[in-house]
Parts: structure tokens; C-alpha cells; sequence
């Protein structure tokens, strides 16, 4: 009986101890899946491997989740961002050959470019908050090549021995619409960085890089886009962004003010 | 031998340029010209510096001195104008290339053929800003590439397994071992056959095994005891390890280096990692955030690494040789590397957003990592210590990464900024309502921090459902 108990600890023990060295034997292996039961939930996720269910490697549901994956939603899709975010749809295509350029295929492509939005007005009002939006967002995805003060200097161009070309400073004839349509669909070097920040964020960006180019900002400029601040902006998007006449008006009067002071 | 030569057709292209600057001083001054002329002749001297800074300003964007990109190299652009049109068209080109194009000139349209029909924008410099530019253009060396240790970007080299060679190693030992032992209980059973002594009886492998056991019971008892309490505690600990990811570091089908992009180049984790904030997961940068750069950037800081940057063009269709994106893709399938137990949700804009978490205080410090890895509770509460890229975590780890356990910890250390946050937000709301809640109010007044914990970070519903 004793003898019997010893061989079976020890040949369990062994067995045991095997099987589980030999689990995380393969450093490319996350290890033993300790009874799964939803880490492959049935309404698919992402980043989860579908292929290899129990034990099992199942090719449909990998190339169901493959097919499925990672893709640029079909065309006219309008995205919801949320009862605050929302932003009528942008309705000034790429310029001509931007598919080639900078890889973007679904995109409308529009012979005025980036000429024909050059006029567009900024439909977030200017606000102390918002530029602060603007620089946070700034300091993640511009800082690295534009610099902290816009002026092309970021840490990408000055500590990448002179692979990456200098954007240069920005130009002061930039207007907002130029602006926003840059960040869009890229320019020369710049890819289009639609992807990374949605329209809201871009037009907040458009307010911290006027500021950095020096633009007049103020509470002046804000009354004269109030009429059209974010909540009526947001029903009327269209309508904001091509409110051109008024709107240009009062940045100009900012532009007094601003000399006044 | 070659720096003379090197040094020696550096002077005759200053030579050369100081030549066409004279030509081109005079040519001015004879033409009927307007007062850009008036400005070469006032200042004819070539300024480098000045050069360097009308080339960032107004060239860089698309051009490189001594490489093409969106337009050509410029090193040798006046050459080849002066070859195949005239040095005035060069001028002209300049100012505005589509006024030459228009004009009819033939290599100007050739040009604009060449590189995909994208017309250089009218640029407003004058005559002696063009000099400068190319005075600076055609004296800038490539830089050298960095000296002094460059860290792995190759692939992770996995040292080959020696254990196989000690296995066949042993097996023939136990081979070897079982014929010189066969070979001598034949040679014995002969002997005693000859000598006359009558064999014994036969045992099986297991009964001899027994018989020996039993013979020395003592020391076998206390070997197989011994034995026994070693394997069930190593198969403890084995299986305590069962769910902890610590260190785990796959290897990736492209050798990303964090080490580089976030550290060297100080590009921040939001820039590729940006669903962080409005997202479950923080997300693997798609692959056209990478050509947000590498559209431009085709070499890597050694040739493992431009190889690595080639498969970012495969994948994204990009033809490097003629400048497009040929819609020709191939995903490329990166492997997750922080896996979660079974049965949690987790939200990172929730953390991110809400919660205000750095990245560092669960990722540690990546900027001396390549690819991902899951960072061990030592790597975590080392950042800003062993270092001095970042400040130091706020909660300190005692349990392993991604485990229950450590984010227990973390949801019972960490405080919520109630003051700060917005008006009608959750926090704002919770801000109000400690008022009338006592019981929270109360465990506020002892340490004057409202955790997360006492927040409900501990309900097993905040993350399991």
C-alpha cells in the first residue's frame, strides 16, 4: 500500500511537472491556457486568434476573422462619435492622385483640392479649453516633426541623421480650412492622418496650430464663431463650415483688435 | 588616397560654382533685368548658412540635397538644366515651373512626367536665394551614419536549443549501458554454467527493480521521499506560473525597435497607439501610420533594419522604385502579446481617459525595449528609478504583471482627482454624491484620497461580467 502510494506521487509527479516545462518551452508560445472558455468570444474581437479553438485549428473562423479585419469602413459610412462630436461630413474630396500618393483608394478624389477648401471656417469656437485640447493633442501626433514652436524642428527631423526631410516651418498664409485639409489627406512628405485624429480633434489642432503660427486668437474671434459654436456646428455642420462671409469678418476684426491692444 | 581626391573635387566644384555664379553675375548684369538683378549685383557673395535656411523653409518638404523624394535630389539640378535647357529656365523653373511647362520647354515637361505629374508650387524667392540655396545644396555632405553601438533591430536571433544533443547523448550512455550489462550477465550465466553452479531463477525487469527496492528499503524510502516533496513543490510553483505572461516577448513579423521610434526619436506611444484614448484596446498601428514616415524614410540605422522597413512597403503597397502605392496589400498579422485571463474585460481609454494611468505605469519604460513585451513587476517599479526617461510609477507592484491580483493593487493604491474632474462627469457626479454617502466621506477624511477601490474598484462586476 505505502510502496503503491510513493510510485503513483512519483509518477504523477513526474507527468505533472513534464508537461507543465514543457508548455513554456516555446518562448513564442503565450503558455497554457488554464480551462478557456471565453477568450474567444463568439461575438468576434479583436486581436484574438480565432484559428486555434481547443486545440483545434479551425481555418474558417481564421479566415472569417482575416476577411473580416482591420478594414477601412465602406464608403459613406458616417461615423458616430457621440452626442458632442458629431461634425457633418466632409465634403471636400482629396486632391487628384492622392490614391497613388498617399495611398488612400476610397477616398472621393476633387479637382479644386485643397484650393477649394481653403474658405472653410473652423466650426469648433475658440476657447482657452479648446486650445488647450488642441495642444495635447498636438504634443501626440505633430510635436515629433513640426517642433514645439511649428517650426520644423521636432525630435523625428533633428535626431534621424538627416533622413527625414524638414517640414519646414509653418506658413503664415495658412488658412484653417488648409490647415484641417493638410492634416486630411497629407501633403508631400505628410501622410494623411485621418486616421489617427477624427474631425473633431483636427479642427482643436487647426486652433493650436494657428496659434502657433501667430495667428490672432482671442475672445473676439470667438464671439464672431459663437454663432455657430460646437452644439449648433455640430446640427448645422455644413452650414458652419461654409458661413465664409460672416465669419471671415470677424477674424478680421480680431485682427484690429488684436493691433489695438 | 581618396580623402585627397575627395578633397580635391570638393574645391573644383567650388571651383565650378563659383564659376557659374560669376557667369551667371555677369549674364545678369548685361540682360535687361528687373531688380532681382539689382540684388545679386549688391550681394554676390554666397552665404551657406543663409542657404541652409531658405532650403529648410522652402525646399526640404520635398526635397533632399543628395536623394529623391517627393521631387528629385537637388545636388546637380542646375547641371542638368544648364545640359538640357538653358540656366535662365532654371531660374524660371524655380519661381514658377509651370510657367516653363506651359512655355513649351522640353526638358521641363519632361520633368514633370517623370515624377508622376506633380507640379512643383511657385516658390517666392529671388535670384540670389536660388544661389544660396544650391550654394548650400551642392556643398552638403551626407552625414556619416551614427557611430558607437546601434541596438539590435534584426530579428530576434533565438539561440538554437542544446538540450536535443544531450538527449541523444544520454540515450546512446543508456544504450551502451544495457548491451555491456547484457554482454555480462551472458558472460556469467556462461560461467556458472561451466562451473557447475545451477543458474538462478529468472526475474523480470520489475521484480529485480522490487527485490532491490526492498533490499535497501531504508536509503530508497528516503531518496523516493525526498524526491517526491521536490517535484510536488517544483509542480507547485509550475503551476502558480500557469496565466502569468511576465516577460513574455514573442517574436513579431517585423522587428519593430521602441528603442528607436519612441526613444531616440521621441515619438510619443499615442501617435501609433492612438485608439488608446477612445478605444477597449490601444491598437497596433495600421500600416499606413507607419508610412506616415517610412513613405520617406527607406533606410534603417543598419541593412537588417531597411530590410525590416521593406516589409512595411510590401504590406502597404507601396513601390519604392516609381513612388506609388500600387493597392497591391498584404496585412501584416503582428501577435498579441498582452493576453488577459480568462473572463476580464479591460478598457484602455477608461484607464487612459478617465483614470489618467500614464502608459509607463503598466507598459514600463519601452523606450529601451525593441518589440513588445509584457514588463515583470521589477521592470515596472524600476521606471525612473534605473533610469531617467521618465518619472517614477506612482503605485509600486508586488504581484506578477497582469495578473488579479496586480491590478487589485493598483485599484487600491491609486487615487481619483475628484476636484478636477469636468462638470457632469462620472467622477464630478461621484464628487457630489460624497457628500451625502458617509461612509466614503468618512474613509476620505482619514487619508484625504478617494481610491478607486473605495469607489467600487473592487466589485468583481467592474470587471468580470
Amino acid at each position: 500500500m505505502k510502496r503503491k502510494t510513493f510510485k503513483f506521487l512519483t509518477v504523477a509527479a513526474f507527468i505533472t511537472t513534464g508537461a507543465l516545462v514543457s508548455c513554456v518551452a516555446d518562448h513564442n508560445s503565450p503558455g497554457l491556457e488554464y480551462m478557456p472558455d471565453m477568450y474567444r468570444s463568439p461575438a468576434v474581437e479583436a486581436y484574438v486568434d480565432y484559428g486555434e479553438v481547443d486545440g483545434v485549428y479551425d481555418e474558417e473562423a481564421q479566415k472569417m476573422v482575416e476577411e473580416k479585419f482591420s478594414y477601412i469602413p465602406p464608403v459613406g459610412t458616417v461615423p458616430y462619435q457621440g452626442e458632442d462630436g458629431f461634425l457633418a461630413p466632409y465634403n471636400h474630396g482629396g486632391p487628384i492622385g492622392v490614391d497613388k500618393t498617399h495611398g488612400l483608394f476610397e477616398v472621393a478624389q476633387d479637382t479644386a483640392g485643397r484650393d477649394g477648401a481653403k474658405n472653410d471656417v473652423n466650426p469648433i469656437a475658440w476657447s482657452e479649453d479648446v486650445v488647450k485640447e488642441g495642444k495635447v493633442l498636438f504634443e501626440r501626433f505633430c510635436i515629433h516633426c513640426h517642433g514645439e514652436k511649428g517650426d520644423g524642428q521636432g525630435s523625428v527631423i533633428t535626431n534621424s541623421n538627416g533622413k527625414y526631410p524638414t517640414p519646414g516651418p509653418y506658413k503664415a498664409e495658412l488658412t484653417s480650412g488648409e490647415i484641417f485639409y493638410t492634416i486630411t489627406y497629407g501633403k508631400n512628405a505628410m501622410g494623411s492622418h485621418a486616421s489617427q485624429v477624427n474631425p473633431v480633434e483636427r479642427w482643436k489642432l487647426v486652433h493650436y496650430v494657428e496659434k502657433l503660427i501667430g495667428k490672432e486668437q482671442g475672445p473676439a474671434a470667438a464671439e464672431a464663431g459663437a454663432e455657430e459654436g460646437m452644439e449648433e456646428g455640430a446640427a448645422e455642420g455644413k452650414e458652419g463650415m461654409q458661413g465664409v462671409d460672416g465669419d471671415n469678418q470677424g477674424v478680421e476684426e480680431a485682427h484690429e483688435d488684436g493691433a489695438d491692444h | 588616397m581618396k580623402i585627397k581626391t575627395l578633397f580635391i573635387s570638393n574645391k573644383i566644384k567650388h571651383l565650378a560654382l563659383l564659376a557659374v555664379a560669376v557667369f551667371f553675375f555677369t549674364h545678369n548684369v548685361h540682360a535687361v533685368q528687373d531688380d532681382s538683378a539689382a540684388e545679386s549685383a549688391d550681394a554676390p557673395a554666397l552665404d551657406e548658412e543663409l542657404g541652409k535656411k531658405l532650403f529648410n523653409n522652402n525646399c526640404a518638404a520635398c526635397h533632399f540635397p543628395d536623394r529623391d523624394m517627393t521631387g528629385p535630389a537637388l545636388q546637380g539640378a542646375r547641371e542638368r538644366w544648364i545640359d538640357n535647357s538653358t540656366e535662365e529656365n532654371f531660374y524660371k523653373w524655380v519661381k514658377n515651373s509651370n510657367a516653363v511647362i506651359s512655355a513649351g520647354d522640353s526638358y521641363a515637361n519632361q520633368l514633370y512626367k517623370d515624377w508622376n505629374g506633380v507640379a512643383m508650387p511657385a516658390q517666392n524667392v529671388s535670384d540670389s536665394d536660388i544661389d544660396n540655396i544650391f550654394y548650400y545644396v551642392d556643398n552638403y555632405e551626407t552625414p556619416p551614419p551614427p557611430t558607437g553601438t546601434v541596438a539590435a533591430t534584426g530579428p530576434v536571433v533565438v539561440e538554437e536549443s542544446s538540450s536535443l544533443y544531450w538527449w541523444l547523448l544520454a540515450g546512446l550512455m543508456l544504450v551502451v549501458i544495457f548491451v555491456v550489462g547484457g554482454v555480462r550477465g551472458n558472460l556469467s550465466a556462461l560461467k556458472r554454467d561451466q562451473d557447475g553452479i545451477p543458474q538462478p531463477e529468472q526475474l523480470t525487469i520489475g521484480q529485480s527493480g522490487r527485490k532491490w527496492a526492498w533490499e535497501n528499503r531504508g536509503w530508497f524510502g528516503v531518496t523516493v521521499f525526498i524526491v517526491v516533496i521536490l517535484l510536488l513543490a517544483g509542480g507547485m510553483v509550475k503551476l502558480l506560473d500557469i496565466g502569468v505572461y511576465e516577460n513574455y516577448k514573442p517574436e513579431q513579423p517585423i522587428a519593430y525597435s521602441h528603442e528607436l521610434h519612441a526613444g531616440e526619436l521621441g515619438i510619443d506611444c499615442k501617435y501609433c497607439h492612438n485608439a488608446v484614448t477612445k478605444s477597449k484596446h490601444a491598437t497596433i498601428p495600421s500600416v499606413n501610420v507607419c508610412m506616415n514616415c517610412h513613405k520617406t524614410v527607406a533606410e534603417g540605422r543598419s541593412e537588417e533594419g531597411t530590410a525590416e522597413i521593406a516589409k512595411i512597403y510590401e504590406a502597404a503597397g507601396w513601390d519604392p522604385a516609381i513612388k506609388q502605392y500600387t493597392g497591391d496589400t498584404d496585412p501584416i498579422k503582428w501577435v498579441k502579446v498582452h493576453n488577459l485571463p480568462d473572463h476580464v474585460y479591460f478598457n484602455h481609454s477608461q484607464h487612459v481617459v478617465a483614470g489618467g494611468v500614464d502608459c509607463k505605469q503598466c507598459h514600463g519604460n519601452m523606450k529601451k525595449e525593441t518589440v513588445a513585451r509584457i514588463m515583470s513587476t521589477e521592470d515596472l517599479n524600476n521606471v525612473g528609478v534605473t533610469d531617467d526617461d521618465y518619472d517614477q510609477n506612482s503605485v509600486k507592484f508586488t504581484k506578477p504583471t497582469l495578473t488579479m491580483g496586480w491590478c487589485i493593487e493598483c485599484h487600491r493604491e491609486s487615487s481619483v482627482d475628484l476636484a478636477g474632474a469636468e462638470t457632469g462627469s462620472y467622477y464630478n457626479v461621484i464628487h457630489e454624491r460624497l457628500l451625502r454617502d458617509k461612509t466614503t466621506y468618512q474613509r476620505y477624511l482619514e487619508d484625504d484620497v478617494v481610491t478607486v477601490a473605495e469607489l467600487g474598484g473592487l466589485e468583481c462586476g467592474k470587471c468580470h461580467y
